[in-house]
C-alpha cells in the first residue's frame, strides 16, 4: 500500500470541507477522485501535499505518518502535485522551472550540470524542448500547465496529485495528457487525478473515489461507480449513466 | 554570461586594478570610485535578498551601520584591520540571523515595514549611545593614504558581485528565485522557503556589513549614526530598481549612473541627484520594470531584428 488516508476531516471555520474520508492507494494505481464543485477534492490534495494540516485524521505514505508535515518535507518524501490554478515560476525559463524540481524534491541531484541534462529530457517528454529558454511568463496557458507537470515530475515522485490538469485542454491535448499519464505506471509513478471530464477519468483510472459535500459516497472500479445510484444522483446525472 | 560580457568585465577589472597607479589618477578620482564601489556593493547586496529571494528589506542600512561600527571600533582599538573587517560582516550576519526568525515570518509589505522599523530603532539607539563624531586619531591620520582604501572597497564590490553571480548559477540561488516567484509552488517541489529566505538575508547582511567595514576604513571623520541613516537603504533600493532588479549587472549599472549624477554632474546642487533618481525610479516602476538592463535588452533585440 502506497498511501493510506484515515478519517480525514477538515473544517474551515464553520464549513466542513471534508468529513471522515478514508481510502487507500496501491502502488501503480491510477485513482480518479471525482465529485461536484466544492466537494472537497482540492482540500484533500492540499492536506496530502502538506499545504495545510487536517483538523483530524491521518495521512500515511508507505506506512509512515506524514500528517501535518510542511509541504517541502512531503515533497522530499515523494508526493508531488499540480495546482488547480497553475503556478509556474513566471520570470524563470522553462528549463529553470524544471531544473528547480530536479534539484529539490524527492531524489534530487546536486550537480547543476546533471540537473540541466535531465531537465532537458523532461522538457522533451512534455513537448517543450524547443522552448527551454523561454520564460514561463511568455508561454501559453496550456504550455504552462505542461511545464508545471514537468516540474512536478522532475522531483521524481512516488505519488503524483493532478488537480484538474485537463480542464481547458482541447480534445487532442486531452488525448496527449491521457497517454502521458498512461506512461507514468511504467515509470513507477502512482497518480491520483481530479477531473471533471468523466470519460477521461473512467478510461484512465483503475479505481474511482467519489466525494460529495465533503464525504465519500462511493468507491470502486469505474464500472461499479458509474452504475452506483448515489453517484448518478449526486454527480454523473442520468445522461452519463444511460451510456 | 556570454563571451562579450566576460570580455567587458575583464577589461573593466584590469582598468580598475591599475587606476591608482596611473599618472592622471588623483584623490578626487579615487574618492569618487570608492563611493561608486560602496553604492554598488550596497545595491548589489540588497538585490540578493530583494531581487533574488523576493523579500524587500527596508532596513538594509542597519547591516551597513553594524559592519562600519564594528570595524571602526575594533580597528581604532588596535585590532588588525583584516580581523576588524571580517568581524564587521559577521556581526551584521548574526544580526540578520537573529531578526530573521521573527521578521521573515512576515510577508511582503509587512516584512518591509518590520525591517524599516527595526533599522530605525537601531538608528535611534546608536544616536543616543554614540551621539559623537568618530575621527581618526593622530597615528592613523599620519599614515592615511587612499589607494589601500580604494583596493579594499574594490575587493568588497568584487566579492559582492561574485557572490551574486555565483547565486545565479547555483542551486541555492535557483531555490531563492523559486521562492520569489511563488512560495507555495516552491514548497511543493521540496524547497524550504523559510530557510532560503534566511540564507538570502544572512548573505545579504554579511555583504552589506563588509561594505560598511570598507566605509569605516575609508572615512577620516564621520558621525557614528551616519552609517545607520535610512538614506543608505533608499539609495540601494533606487539604484537597484533603476539598473535592473533581480539581475547581476543591474545594480552595478544603476550605481554608475547614480554616482555620475550625484558626484560628477550635480556636485553644486545639493540633493539634486535624489530628485533625478526619484523621478527615474517612478518611471522605471511604471514603464520599465526591468530597469536599464531591460532597455538595453530591448534595444539589442530591435537591432538584431533590423539587421
Ligand atoms: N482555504 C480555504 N478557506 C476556506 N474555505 C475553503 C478553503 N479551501 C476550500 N474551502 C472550501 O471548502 C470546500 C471544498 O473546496 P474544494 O476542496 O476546493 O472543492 P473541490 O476541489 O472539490 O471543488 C468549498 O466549500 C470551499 O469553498
Ligand atoms: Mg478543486
Amino acid at each position: 500500500m502506497l498511501l493510506e488516508v484515515r478519517q480525514l476531516t477538515k473544517s474551515f471555520g464553520g464549513l466542513l470541507a471534508l468529513s471522515n474520508v478514508s481510502f487507500t492507494v496501491e502502488k501503480g494505481d491510477v485513482v480518479g477522485l471525482i465529485g461536484p464543485n466544492g466537494s472537497g477534492k482540492s482540500t484533500a490534495f492540499n492536506i496530502m501535499a502538506g499545504t495545510f494540516p487536517p483538523t483530524s485524521g491521518q495521512v500515511l505514505l508507505e506506512g509512515k505518518d506524514i500528517t501535518g508535515l510542511p509541504a517541502h518535507q512531503v515533497s522530499a518524501r515523494g508526493i508531488a502535485r499540480s495546482f488547480q490554478l497553475v503556478r509556474p515560476f513566471l520570470h524563470l525559463t522553462a528549463l529553470q522551472n524544471v531544473m528547480a524540481g530536479r534539484m529539490y524534491g524527492h531524489e534530487p541531484v546536486a550537480s547543476t550540470h546533471q540537473a540541466k541534462t535531465e531537465a532537458m529530457a523532461i522538457l522533451a517528454f512534455i513537448g517543450l524542448a524547443e522552448k527551454n529558454q523561454t520564460k514561463a511568463g511568455s508561454l501559453t496557458v496550456m504550455e504552462r500547465k505542461w511545464l508545471e507537470l514537468g516540474r512536478a515530475l522532475a522531483t521524481r515522485p512516488k505519488l503524483l496529485l493532478l488537480d484538474e490538469f485537463m480542464a481547458g485542454l482541447t480534445p487532442t491535448e486531452v488525448n496527449a495528457a491521457m497517454s502521458l499519464i498512461g506512461e507514468f505506471k511504467e515509470q513507477g509513478i502512482t497518480v491520483i487525478v481530479v477531473e471533471h471530464i468523466v470519460k477521461a477519468v473512467m478510461n484512465l483510472s483503475n479505481h474511482v473515489i467519489v466525494l460529495n459535500a465533503g464525504t465519500k459516497i462511493a468507491e470502486g472500479s469505474p464500472q461499479e461507480v458509474s452504475r452506483d445510484p448515489h453517484v448518478i444522483k449526486a454527480y454523473l446525472g442520468e445522461r452519463y449513466a444511460a451510456h | 554570461m556570454k563571451y562579450g560580457g566576460w570580455l567587458i568585465a575583464g577589461v573593466l577589472l584590469a582598468a580598475l586594478l591599475v587606476t591608482p597607479q596611473l599618472p592622471f589618477s588623483n584623490n578626487k578620482i579615487l574618492t569618487i570610485l570608492i563611493q561608486l564601489f560602496i553604492v554598488a556593493a550596497m545595491a548589489s547586496s540588497w538585490n540578493i535578498l530583494a531581487g533574488f529571494a523576493g523579500q524587500v528589506n527596508l532596513g538594509h542600512a542597519a547591516f551597513f551601520g553594524l559592519g562600519a561600527l564594528t570595524t571602526r571600533l575594533m580597528w581604532l582599538d588596535g585590532y588588525p584591520l583584516a580581523l576588524s573587517f571580517v568581524a564587521g560582516g559577521l556581526v551584521a550576519a548574526l544580526f540578520a540571523l537573529a531578526i530573521g526568525f521573527p521578521a521573515l515570518r512576515l510577508r511582503g509589505i509587512y516584512f518591509a515595514i518590520g525591517t524599516l522599523a527595526l533599522a530605525e530603532a537601531l538608528n535611534e539607539t546608536v544616536s543616543n549611545i554614540l551621539p559623537g563624531n568618530s575621527a581618526l586619531p593622530g597615528p592613523q591620520l599620519v599614515s592615511y593614504e587612499l589607494p589601500s582604501r580604494y583596493y579594499l572597497a574594490l575587493g568588497v564590490v568584487l566579492v559582492v558581485v561574485a557572490v551574486a553571480y555565483w547565486l545565479t548559477q547555483a542551486r541555492l540561488g535557483l531555490g531563492m528565485m523559486s521562492v520569489r516567484e511563488n512560495e507555495a509552488a516552491a514548497q511543493a517541489i521540496g524547497i524550504n522557503a523559510f530557510r532560503h529566505k534566511l540564507w538570502a538575508f544572512i548573505i545579504s547582511a554579511f555583504l552589506a556589513g563588509i561594505t560598511g567595514s570598507a566605509f569605516a576604513y575609508f572615512h577620516v571623520s564621520y558621525y557614528y549614526q551616519h552609517t545607520f541613516t535610512p538614506l543608505w537603504t533608499f539609495d540601494a533600493v533606487l539604484v537597484t530598481f533603476v539598473g535592473g532588479v533581480g539581475t547581476v549587472a543591474g545594480p552595478i549599472l544603476g550605481a554608475i549612473f547614480f554616482v555620475v549624477i550625484r558626484d560628477v554632474l550635480a556636485t553644486n546642487l545639493t540633493n539634486f541627484h535624489q530628485v533625478i533618481f526619484g523621478v527615474l525610479f517612478i518611471l522605471v516602476v511604471l514603464i520599465l520594470p526591468g530597469g536599464f538592463l531591460e532597455l538595453w535588452d530591448r534595444l539589442r533585440v530591435r537591432m538584431t531584428n533590423s539587421k
